[in-house]
């Protein structure tokens, strides 16, 4: 008995080295260039570091500093205004898009190309080229209101203009978003549909009995990584506030001094890793609080099911 | 477990450590190329000026020269300048071999910092207090006792550049000034025959020389400096009088009645043109297209600009005649004369990183950059002003471009550091822009605004 049981114990050993070593190389790979990395990240978040000299231990003084920095409130402001902006509209526009683009015309494939190009193209380009839209004088958005008889808008020069110029090119290059959603209505059983046209449905109750409800536990996913990228929003803030394009690295008023942009600021210019890191491992909280939250409340809201549940 | 399952994965993870031991190399592995570290399309400059340095590469190989790596931040048409310029260096010396690098700032700070980084390299003014505070920079002062170095020989405003608490930290390539390039045409047509010397005048000439359509939109710009920017306002505020920071460089001198004087008088031409959306309106249509073929002051768009003597390239490459166009000095207050002919000076520095392997190395290249044929070389091709003053009347830098003299003089008359060399002016730049832009739109008053810079900066100086 002991034998076999000793047998067994050998033979489940050697399968979990097994599953050990095929997975050994992902997992150096992983530990090399994320696990230590983060480590070394919490670690230097508690320490005074400008990269050129060694870390000095200095406690929680990175994080104390931040709550009196003007700076890095404003920032929090402009990535919570812009998050609760763009969000929304991101999981709206794309479900109002994917409906339409789940109706079979002649033509859907053109028009599920275009509404799928924007996300493909390369950001920096695409960034430039939104500057020149938004151009005051010349540009194709201001030109499209003065034609409407609404006037033009500084997008980039007025404060209380630049978070929605941000949405909107935001908004424009959600294609991979609205790509999911239209996915997720295709899954939706059509016996559904087929017994709701029985019992005398119409467009609108299908939609909001029977494909909204279906598609809430991908509303849920677009809701949490949309969350996740909002909070770490950088890339178009910063090539639309670098170099020849703006004169103030933070944008009119420092309306588009966004989280990250912050911690690159103080990690790249200012050589504050110890601040930087702070504002990262912060960052990481708060964003794990607001997921695990959504998750709590997804209980109430969210269906999760296929075909005959 | 079988044992070709074992051999499978033992394969698979010989395979990862390999390809992570490959992931690194040696930096005198890599010949100069020309996209390295930012991707910049300059693949046929490096290839023209880069040959001589591969050939050489290869007698490097064998231990007869010392190799000196560079990192420079330069492209395009500087950066083949550059590549010749060492090709000249390796050429005059038996010892060492420089190799080339462009690079982007990123990649410079890293490099700095870690193990394989660069022994010369240069940085924008401003932040050569920044990195000497952190331990980031080699003190060049003793090798310039040690083989008397004549500093004197340089701009001393630029020469201030790169200094940090008593020692010298840089070598500064050039020595720029902004001047004021009019449009001469629309002088003429506001009937301006005199050009402005003192602030009030070239207030009067601003406002003269700024039209509106019939909607009050500005059409025509008089001013000639963008209002929201910390560095642009520096140099204003410099012609101003501004200190900047104590004598002894432990507080801020923000609050000083030459800085609150200059904001007022920047806010008198936002007030005179109808509010700062007047000017954002103008700014936002026409900024993006300055220095290329469409500057607003090249189309008429924009009667006075402030600008540095590269725009000159620009006007003839872009089909403008230089004729249509003059400078003037950037006017000083009139309320301290003794500014008379102030040029505000910024430079490209070139510095040695605390890590370099090879220091002597480097210092023999900076020296031979920085000596009267070197800066002679790159300055003529750089097209600009250089620091040293032993070249003040060089032909060949008077040749390159037909407004080098009006700068030069500019430059030599009583120039300042843009900035002051001291601990965190980084900081203090970004604040001021940040006070400057809010100071602009009307959302503080210049005297608040200066309270609160001042209350920031304070604690960073000490």
């Amino acid at each position: 008995m002991e034998k076999t049981k000793k047998k067994s114990l050998k033979r489940k050993l050697r399968r979990e080295m097994s599953g050990l070593l095929f997975a050994a190389p992902w997992l150096i790979g992983f530990i090399a260039f994320s696990m230590v990395p983060i480590i070394l990240s919490m670690y230097y978040s508690l320490c005074s570091y400008n990269l050129f000299t060694e870390p000095v231990f200095v406690g929680l003084v990175n994080y104390k500093s931040l709550f009196s920095d003007r700076l890095f409130w404003k920032s929090v402001y402009n990535t919570l205004i812009f998050t609760l902006m763009f969000v929304p509209m991101q999981i709206l526009l794309s479900i109002c898009v994917a409906a339409l683009l789940n109706f079979n015309i002649k033509g859907q494939w053109f028009f599920r190309t275009v509404f799928y190009v924007p996300s493909i193209l390369p950001v920096v380009a695409a960034t430039i080229l939104w500057r020149w839209i938004y151009n005051y004088e010349y540009g194709l958005v201001n030109n499209l209101l003065n034609m409407l008889h609404l006037p033009s808008v500084l997008w980039m020069q007025d404060p209380q203009w630049t978070k929605p110029a941000l949405t909107i090119m935001g908004l424009w290059g959600s294609g991979n978003v609205f790509i999911i959603f239209l996915a997720a209505m295709k899954d939706v059983p059509q016996m559904y549909y087929d017994a709701s046209r029985i019992d005398g449905a119409n467009s609108w109750q299908r939609f909001k009995y029977i494909t909204l409800p279906s598609i809430t536990n991908v509303i849920f996913y677009q809701i949490v990584m949309g969350i996740i990228a909002a909070l770490q929003y950088f890339t178009q803030a910063y090539i639309l506030m670098s170099g020849y394009l703006a004169n103030t690295p933070t944008g009119p008023e420092d309306s588009m001094l966004f989280y990250g942009m912050q911690i690159f600021y103080k990690a790249f210019y200012f050589f504050d890793m110890g601040g930087a890191s702070a504002m990262a491992w912060l960052l990481f909280v708060v964003a794990a609080v607001i997921t695990s939250l959504l998750f709590k409340t997804s209980a109430k809201w969210v269906v999760y099911g296929g075909e005959g549940d | 477990m079988r044992k070709g399952t074992k051999m499978i994965a033992a394969g698979l993870i010989l395979c990862m450590l390999c390809g992570l031991a490959g992931c690194g190399s040696k930096p005198e592995d890599k010949a100069p190329k020309a996209d390295e570290g930012s991707g910049t399309e300059t693949a046929n400059v490096a290839e023209e000026a880069g040959d001589t340095q591969a050939e050489e590469s290869a007698a490097n190989d064998s231990g007869e020269k010392e190799t000196v790596e560079f990192w420079y931040l330069w492209g395009g048409d500087e950066e083949k300048a550059l590549l010749e310029a060492i090709d000249l260096y390796n050429a005059s010396q038996d010892k060492y071999f420089v190799k080339g690098t462009m690079c982007d700032m990123q990649k410079q700070a890293a490099g700095m910092a870690g193990s394989s980084g660069p022994d010369v390299t240069d940085i924008i003014d401003l932040s050569v207090s920044g990195l000497a505070s952190k331990g980031a920079l080699e003190d060049l002062t003793p090798y310039i006792e040690r083989d008397g170095f004549d500093l004197s020989a340089f701009n001393s405003a630029a020469m201030r550049l790169c200094d940090y608490e008593g020692s010298t930290y840089g070598l500064p390539l050039n020595a720029m000034s902004n001047m004021v390039y009019y449009n001469k045409a629309a002088l003429e047509e506001a009937g301006i025959t005199e050009l402005p010397e003192t602030m009030d005048e070239l207030m009067d000439a601003a406002i003269k020389l700024t039209k509106f359509d019939a909607e009050g939109n500005i059409t025509q710009m008089g001013w000639p400096l963008d209002m929201t920017s910390g560095v642009i306002f520096a140099h204003m505020a410099n012609h101003f009088g501004a200190t900047w920071v104590s004598e002894d460089k432990t507080s801020a001198t923000c609050d000083e009645e030459a800085m609150i004087a200059a904001y007022h008088f920047m806010l008198e031409y936002v007030d005179a043109v109808g509010g700062a959306d007047k000017i954002l309106k103008f700014s936002d249509s026409y900024d993006s297209a300055k220095a290329t073929s469409e500057d607003p002051l090249f189309t008429g768009k924009q009667a006075l600009r402030m600008d540095g003597m590269y725009l000159t390239n620009i006007i003839t490459k872009s089909g403008y005649s230089i004729d249509d166009f003059g400078v003037f000095p950037l006017p000083y207050w009139q309320e301290n004369p003794e500014l008379k002919g102030v040029a505000s000076i910024t430079s490209s520095i070139f510095i040695m990183p605390k890590n370099a392997k090879n220091k002597e190395g480097a210092w023999d290249f900076m020296k031979w950059v920085h000596s009267d044929e070197g800066m002679t070389f790159i300055c003529s091709r750089f097209q600009n002003e250089a620091s040293r003053t032993t070249l003040l009347g060089n032909d060949e830098l008077k040749a390159v471009n037909p407004l080098y003299e009006q700068f030069v003089e500019n430059d030599a008359k009583n120039p300042v550091s843009i900035f002051p060399s001291v601990k965190n002016s980084d900081m203090y730049m970004q604040e001021l822009s940040s006070v400057t832009d809010a100071i602009f739109r009307g959302t503080m008053t210049p005297e608040d605004g200066m309270k609160q810079l001042k209350a920031k900066i304070d604690p960073l100086l000490k």
